[in-house]
């Protein structure tokens, strides 16, 4: 971004357009700094990309419908290679994934996908997506006691993830979790209250 | 004792007891606060059981630690019994939970959440 200060209304609206990029950048490396990596702030288009076709899909319309998608994708990790301690985590992930597409937006869409050595379960709903302000405070403090409901899922899938991918807005939601075909108890880093 | 769809309250000398089964999560936090509510209301230690319970999520967990908490700071204890390597015991560890309340690890099978796998 150049110093010199924009003196037409052109190059004032490409300077403010250059500084929100700017500012969304250094949001973005920020969060991702302080989850060890672990969560991503993207495009809906790029976790798209990411996930690429799906293996199956799922309405997330019903609280008696959460039980059935976590059981019919953990058996598909499974019969995919998935260790035992990729299923707990997947299962944990899919579990807050669908809940808060439930509960904030009224339902919305769930697709698992595969990637290299991992898979991908994605939720996207069109709800009023999550205050940007709150996913500091999920991301940066500590422990899950202060957390919320809110927090404290997004907290559980963060550990249990080796990536998050979310994009918010007011269009919705679309959170997607990675989680590797073979698992290691190190990743397990308890929080502390 | 107290039954519900998914958890049963019962009292026994000095604790109250609340045992889960199947299912425990947002939908039925709300039921699972109010058997929490009525534990400590008794003014006694609480022994929650989620051997029978396959799989909890934040919203359960959010009461555990308001129920901790709360026992905390009467001076009286919350323990958690878990199955061994089933999902509540594996959400209890990565969260951290320890300094609020005892959480002993059974080893009898676990309600597994991976159906028929």
């Amino acid at each position: 971004m150049s110093n010199q200060l924009p003196n037409k209304p052109d190059e004032l609206h490409v300077s403010r357009i250059e500084l929100e990029a700017h500012k969304r950048e250094f949001y973005q490396r920020t969060i991702l700094a302080a989850t060890d990596g672990k969560l991503v702030i993207e495009e809906r288009d790029a976790i798209r990309a990411t996930a690429g076709s799906s293996l199956a899909d799922w309405a997330v319309d019903s609280a008696d419908g959460l039980a059935r998608i976590r059981d019919e994708a953990v058996a598909l990790a499974g019969s995919l290679g998935m260790d035992q301690l990729g299923i707990m985590r997947l299962a944990t992930c899919i579990g807050e994934a669908t809940s808060n597409a439930l509960k904030h937006a009224g339902g919305g869409k769930a697709s698992l996908h595969r990637l290299q050595d991992s898979l991908l379960f994605e939720v996207e709903d069109h709800g009023p997506g999550i205050d940007t302000l709150s996913i500091p405070h999920v991301a940066l403090s500590p422990g899950y006691s202060t957390a919320g409901t809110l927090g404290m899922g997004y907290k559980l899938m963060i550990v249990s993830a080796s990536k998050v991918y979310l994009a918010t807005g007011p269009d919705g939601t679309t959170v997607a979790c990675e989680i590797g075909l073979r698992n290691d108890e190190r990743g397990d880093r308890p929080e502390v209250i | 004792m107290t039954e519900t769809a998914n958890i049963a309250v019962d009292s026994d000398g000095d604790q109250v007891m609340v045992a889960g089964r199947g299912e425990l999560n947002l939908h039925t936090a709300s039921e699972f606060k109010k058997a929490l509510k009525s534990a400590l209301a008794s003014g006694k230690d609480i022994q929650i059981d989620f051997r029978n319970v396959r799989f909890i999520d934040s919203a359960i967990m959010a009461c555990l630690v308001e129920t901790g908490k709360a026992l905390k700071r009467a001076g009286r204890e919350l323990c958690v019994i878990v199955a061994r390597d089933g999902q509540p015991e594996y959400s209890l560890r990565i969260a951290g939970l320890k300094m609020l309340m005892q959480i002993v690890v059974d080893d009898g099978p676990p309600a597994h959440p991976r159906k028929g796998g």
